[in-house]
């Protein structure tokens, strides 16, 4: 009987030992891909799985004193393109004949603060190294993140051994079906990466262009005027923003929450014609989304997490006057 | 061929015939007509689950074309005979092979001419029960089939989606580069 207890006493002190030592370097290696994706130039090639479809993409990245310049070209269906470097976002879609341009979000170009946030995610989800794989002929850890509840996801992340670039991604629900997967086929590290790589075939001449880049459409930060009262615990709101869009004028608010790892989205606009809208569930990939109106206003959630959660912060959306 | 060795045959092809059996397999043998039916099946088998070399692939192909072009073999309700439909109904693998072809060749007629599209998708229409059994099948198709249609753009929507990229790149842990879902090619969506 002593025996068995000592046995159970030891396996307890050993398991709770090896998941500290794991939690650590799981919670360093993220911290690390981070610091790879603000400091390397490469390209690649990658796949792009979800419910049962999927794209092959090509991605040039390259970092200098501009920050980061960003190319993605679908390989497969349609040629969609998205650019983006410190000022603007342009996603170029041939099957709309249309170009979209975007303001860049600001702050995007310093090195997140992840260590801090991930000691505060450790309450809403647990980190842990499930071993090595090889992916794109790179070998890579597996990092898994898990959550605790039911209104997140988790993910499983490949990170390159070597250069800490992220290879190899899945997003999964809380029964550990992956719900969209994302995995380099081909990728190289280059010294430098030259201009024209960064430039789109396309050149949109004739195309419908949803410009809301320029001047005359600023950014006013604060001064909003909804607010979500519902969000699962360890949410905040990170930030927020009001912007005059193009095909509207009018003021669109954008409410952001996280909980340092996941983050929903909510926007409010007031439309003109309410009764052209489609209100209700969505998704796209590994994103829900869910609108509602209230009076004249559409109020959209928007997030990786489940349906429920957007759901719920959307209903919950009320103005702040 | 008769009806009875039709069924013999799809059973056998299926593992489902038994050792007391080998009578009706030994008969089944001696038949040109069966044993080329026979082959047909497993050709069909084969072919469906990717285990052909290439160059017999291209002829299946072929096949799934010619078949496609047919599209009243899978449409038994236009035939007079009511004799013609039961074997029809007896080998769902053959059924569901077909439709499957013509799921393929239905990709392919969409990207070069659109007007073969509506064979292929009426075709489908007849024979989509017999594959309600193959759920993973079926949303595989239906993915293939979204390629190259004219996508229903909700600009808003997509708008959001770069905002929501753009802050989300920045918070977090993010498993992709920022804006993969707006390069694929794929329309939202509702549930």
């Amino acid at each position: 009987m002593s025996q068995r207890f000592l046995f159970l006493l030891l396996t307890l002190i050993s398991a709770s030992s090896f998941a500290v030592d794991q939690t650590t370097p799981a919670q360093k290696l993220i911290s690390q891909m981070s610091e790879a994706n603000h400091n390397l130039n490469y390209e690649g090639v990658f796949i792009y799985r979800r419910q049962g479809q999927m794209d092959t993409m090509r991605i040039i990245h390259r970092v200098d004193e501009n920050g980061i310049q960003e190319r993605i070209v679908s390989l497969t269906g349609f040629a969609r393109e998205v650019i983006r470097d410190k000022n603007s976002v342009t996603c170029i879609l041939p099957d709309d004949e249309s170009v979209m341009v975007e303001k860049s979000a600001p702050g995007q170009f310093k090195i997140s603060q992840l260590p801090e946030q991930i000691n505060k995610v450790s309450e809403y989800y647990t980190f842990s190294i499930a071993g090595q794989d090889r992916v794109a002929n790179r070998p890579a850890w597996v990092v898994d993140i898990l959550p605790r509840d039911n209104y997140r996801y988790g993910y499983q992340l490949w990170i390159d051994l070597e250069s800490k670039l992220l290879l190899k991604s899945e997003l999964k629900n809380k029964e550990g079906v992956a719900l969209e997967q994302f995995f380099f086929a081909k990728l190289q590290i280059l010294e430098e990466i030259p201009d024209e790589w960064l430039k789109s075939e396309i050149s949109g001449v004739g195309y419908t262009w949803h410009d809301n880049s320029s001047e005359d459409f600023p950014i006013h930060k604060g001064d909003v005027s909804w607010k979500a009262t519902w969000m699962p615990d360890g949410f905040v709101m990170s930030d927020q923003e009001k912007q005059n869009v193009d095909e509207s004028q009018m003021p669109v608010e954008h409410l952001m929450y996280s909980d340092g790892l996941a983050m929903v989205s909510v926007f409010v606009e007031k439309l003109d014609k309410p009764a052209n809208v489609v209100t209700g569930p969505s998704s796209r990939g590994g994103i829900n989304t869910f609108s509602t109106m209230t009076d004249s206003y559409l109020i959209t959630a928007i997030g990786e997490v489940p349906q429920d959660t957007v759901k719920l912060f959307a209903k919950s959306v009320v103005s702040n006057k | 061929m008769n009806d009875q060795k039709r069924e013999q045959l799809s059973a056998l092809v299926d593992d489902e015939l038994t050792h007391e059996s080998s009578p009706v397999i030994d008969s089944l043998l001696q038949d040109n007509e069966a044993k080329q039916t026979w082959t047909r099946y497993h050709l069909i088998g084969d072919s469906l689950r990717g285990h052909l070399p290439g160059h017999i692939a291209d002829i299946s192909n072929n096949v799934s074309q010619a078949i496609a072009s047919e599209p009243t073999v899978l449409a038994p309700g236009k035939k007079k005979s009511t004799d013609y439909m039961k074997p029809v109904m007896g080998f769902a693998i053959a059924a569901s092979v077909a439709a499957v072809a013509i799921f393929n060749v239905q990709q392919a007629n969409q990207i070069s001419e659109t007007g073969q599209t509506v064979i292929a998708q009426s075709s489908i229409a007849t024979s989509q029960p017999s594959l309600a059994t193959s759920p993973q099948l079926v949303t595989q198709q239906k993915g293939q089939a979204q390629v190259y249609q004219v996508r229903n753009v909700d600009p808003r929507l997509n708008r959001y989606l770069v905002n929501h990229n753009e802050y989300r790149a920045n918070t977090g842990v993010s498993g992709m580069p920022p804006h993969v879902r707006m390069v694929a090619n794929e329309a939202d969506s509702n549930q």
